[in-house]
């Protein structure tokens, strides 16, 4: 049994980390506030202000594992006198992002009704590329045909200006040689394999705070130590105006929370002047997709999810007899 | 002829072996079971939620959530211990290729049961990711109008 002790130590804890823990409603956390920074074609920036960073980390987590992709899993090879073995093409296959808007009409091919395979688990391509009247060539996504009229299809990539971009290269074959392989892509999310992830990155900070006394600084030090001081920011925080002579915060978001600044200070007898926090209750997400989904379709689908793993949960509860109350 | 040479590559291999150990679990009977495998066409044997407790007592019990991780065990234990007749709440994943989370929890015998308390925890992510939805969705309008505008 856990002592008395040990029991207390936890609520304290909570209390706290957590704030007043009066009610149930601790403040933030029920009315998050989500803000659109930046969107683009494959990037989505956004902040999440008024919540707790647990919210956050799930969001996160759910967005790089937990949202289904299409990819391909299974690969049959009739032929390959390539230079390159059967599973180090398979892999290869396998990370090739695949469009997934249609990812929903699929079953994940462990809970479809089938027995091996079927059209509402798998999809089908070929890939068959010999190189008979030339000393070399490429065999990239453009190779890969569909054999059924599912749209999913190896990711197009467009550039900033909406050109086309070159298709992804999967090998290369020198003279005589052949690739004829059957593959199979199927539903699956970033739990199983990082193949199903639909980002690149999913990054999430907090926001920083960097707070100087303008005062002390522009009293205490020298015009030197003041340049100096502005200059040792690797990140360009601080700037130097030249009219005024005095140290100035330019842009405190771009801080990476170094500590150089503070050590400066430290030197320098100015401790109090310098103070370098991070926001505690805003997060800046960096949704980077692969190109198989939108990105702000990521997120919408990402919260979609964790809705409906709750309400799985709530139907769960129910079985056990306790009422929504 | 084409002697052709087949092989089959699975490019990835999952593990997907079920955990078939059925720990106690109270408060549900066998009907209960062939309910649930009957709505399920996944055909675990094993609950989505379980509970390990001890008879009579409400105060205290471990939830076993199946096929969960830090992405809901961190989230609920921050939501359940903001309640101040939580005396004890924690998750751990006991082993990272085991789909399993578990949930400890110990609420003040005031309250009476864990499972409200579990209940109101979930209750509430849940209409935290609801708001979510919706303040994402009115976010991308609002900047969508921006841009057009
Ligand atoms: S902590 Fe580092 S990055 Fe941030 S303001 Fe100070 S010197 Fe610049
Ligand atoms: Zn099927």
């Amino acid at each position: 049994m856990y002592g008395m002790e040990q029991i207390n130590t936890a609520t304290g804890f909570a209390n706290a980390k957590f704030g007043s823990s009066k009610g149930q409603g601790a403040k933030g956390f029920d009315e998050p506030e989500i803000r659109i920074l930046e969107l683009s074609k494959y990037v989505i920036k956004f902040e999440l202000l008024n919540t707790d960073l647990s919210v956050a980390n799930s969001l996160r987590r759910i967005i790089i594992a937990e949202v289904p992709t299409m990819a391909i899993d299974l690969v049959e090879v009739k032929e390959n006198t390539s230079a390159l073995h059967d599973e180090f093409i398979a892999h290869r296959l396998g990370l090739i992002p695949l469009q997934s808007f249609n990812v929903d009409q699929f079953n994940l091919s462990d809970q479809c009704a089938c027995s091996s395979m079927c059209a509402q688990c798998s999809v089908q391509f070929k890939l068959h590329a010999v190189c008979s009247d030339r000393d070399q060539m490429e065999v990239n996504t453009r190779h890969i045909q569909p054999l059924s009229d599912a749209p999913i299809i190896p990711v197009q990539y467009v550039n900033d200006k909406g050109i086309e971009e070159d298709p992804i290269l999967i090998m290369k074959l020198s003279k005589n040689q052949q690739l004829d392989m059957n593959l199979v892509a199927r539903k699956g999310n970033g739990k199983i394999h990082a193949k199903w992830s639909p980002v690149a990155t999913c990054q999430m900070r907090k926001e920083p705070i960097v707070e100087i006394d303008q005062d002390k600084i522009n009293r205490d030090l020298d015009i030197e130590k003041r340049k100096e001081f502005v200059a040792l920011c690797p990140r360009e925080v601080f700037a130097f105006n030249d009219y005024r002579n005095a140290v100035e915060i330019e842009n405190s978001d771009k801080c990476i929370q170094c500590i150089e600044c503070l050590r400066f200070a430290q030197a320098n007898n100015l401790e109090r002047a310098v103070k370098i926090a991070e926001r505690e209750d805003k997060f800046v997400f960096t949704v980077e997709s692969t190109g198989v989904l939108t990105p702000e379709d990521i997120v919408s689908r990402a919260l979609q999810i964790l809705m409906r793993k709750l309400y799985e949960l709530g139907t769960q509860m129910k079985k056990y007899g306790v009422n929504a109350d | 002829m084409s002697s052709t040479r087949k092989s089959q590559v699975q490019s990835s291999k999952v593990a997907s072996e079920q955990i078939k150990t059925q720990k106690d679990i109270d408060m549900e009977s066998d009907e209960d079971r062939n309910d649930e495998n009957r709505n399920d066409n996944q055909q675990q044997s094993r609950p989505k939620l379980s509970i390990q407790r001890q008879d009579g007592d409400n105060t205290n019990a471990t939830y076993s959530f199946l096929n969960e991780d830090h992405t809901l065990g961190n989230l609920l234990r921050n939501v359940i211990i903001k309640n101040n007749q939580v005396e004890f709440c924690a998750y751990s994943v006991p082993h990272p290729s085991e789909p399993i989370m578990n949930v400890r929890l110990q609420v003040a015998p005031s309250c009476g049961d864990t499972k409200k308390v579990l209940k109101h925890g979930l209750k509430r992510i849940a209409k935290m990711s609801d708001v979510l939805t919706e303040k994402f969705q009115n976010a991308l309008d609002k900047y969508e109008n921006r841009m057009s505008d």
